[in-house]
């Protein structure tokens, strides 16, 4: 599926650029840290005439402020739950604008937003993928492409 | 010459590392302002002086098209150079920035170095060497 190794690609790059980490794909973690742990979510939204395409990003917490703390480069105990939802919210945009870059330029970007949408539509139209760093699960990814009435 | 530099985004984040991107630059900085949108940047502007703005595009309340147009209305600051921040990847959009105003734009996400290069075309040459000096950072 297009946008999802379009998504992947966007992920690695935007990881690896601005918060110097290399994320895999494909992994076998069996602990249950990340299924227990408590996550922060960014979504955003990519929209032609004809459809739009949801990229939800669920991060655990303290992966979170991991990334936070990279990213502005601080130390993680400076880092607020504010800051963390700041910072994924960002990450959501650039991974959004890496993708339409991709493309084009034929979808627009909307404002990323914080939290798990309500609804992603059917479930058929979403495909979902792991994030993994050094063989740890730290979050998941789901998108939904959904096609304009 | 010092550069009074004004950061506009509604990330703090992306705020917080391009301010540490600039200290850490080499270049001649004087202050560093912040705003979360084009209205806020506008408020900074009225009272204090600033050589460069380095703005998003995507914001609330007030976006960077919305933003370049207001500046272009005020002569007292449609001189100074707006760098665009930003994950806009619309051309026509982007040069609909440049035709407002922009003096040019780099994509998020973006190396140091990026903005570090670019910034040479307006600001100079770096006054010191990269890394040499590093204030306030938490390392």
């Amino acid at each position: 599926m297009q946008w999802v190794e379009l998504t992947k690609e966007a992920i690695s790059k935007t990881l690896e650029t601005m918060f110097f980490t290399l994320v895999e794909f494909n992994g076998t973690d069996e602990s249950s840290a990340y299924e227990n742990a408590d996550k922060i979510s960014s979504r955003i939204k990519l929209s032609s005439d004809k459809t739009s395409i949801l990229i939800v990003i669920s991060i655990a917490e303290s992966f979170a402020f991991q990334m936070a703390a990279d990213f502005t480069g601080t130390i993680v105990d400076k880092v607020k739950r504010e800051d963390a939802e700041d910072c994924l919210r960002e990450f959501a945009n650039m991974v959004g604008g890496y993708c339409v870059n991709s493309i084009g330029g034929r979808y627009s970007l909307g404002l990323p937003e914080i939290g798990f949408p309500s609804e992603i539509g059917d479930p058929n139209q979403c495909s979902s993928f792991s994030l993994f760093v050094l063989g740890e699960k730290f979050g998941e990814v789901a998108v939904c492409v959904v096609q304009s009435k | 010459m010092s550069y009074n530099i004004l950061i506009v985004d509604d990330s703090s984040s992306m705020r917080k590392v391009i301010r540490k991107i600039l200290q850490i630059s080499g270049f001649d900085v004087g202050e560093i302002f912040e705003a979360s949108n084009g209205k806020e940047a506008l408020e900074v502007l009225d009272s204090n002086w600033v050589d460069l703005i380095l703005s998003d595009i995507h914001m609330p309340v007030m976006d960077g098209y919305k933003f370049l147009e207001e500046l272009k209305k005020k002569e007292d600051f449609n001189h100074i150079p707006v760098v665009l921040i930003t994950t806009e990847g619309d051309e026509s959009k982007l040069q609909k920035a440049m035709s407002l105003g922009a003096h040019g734009y780099i994509r998020k996400p973006f190396e140091p170095d990026q903005i570090r290069e670019y910034l040479k075309g307006i600001m100079g040459e770096p006054v010191y060497a990269v890394g040499g000096i590093d204030e306030g950072s938490d390392f």
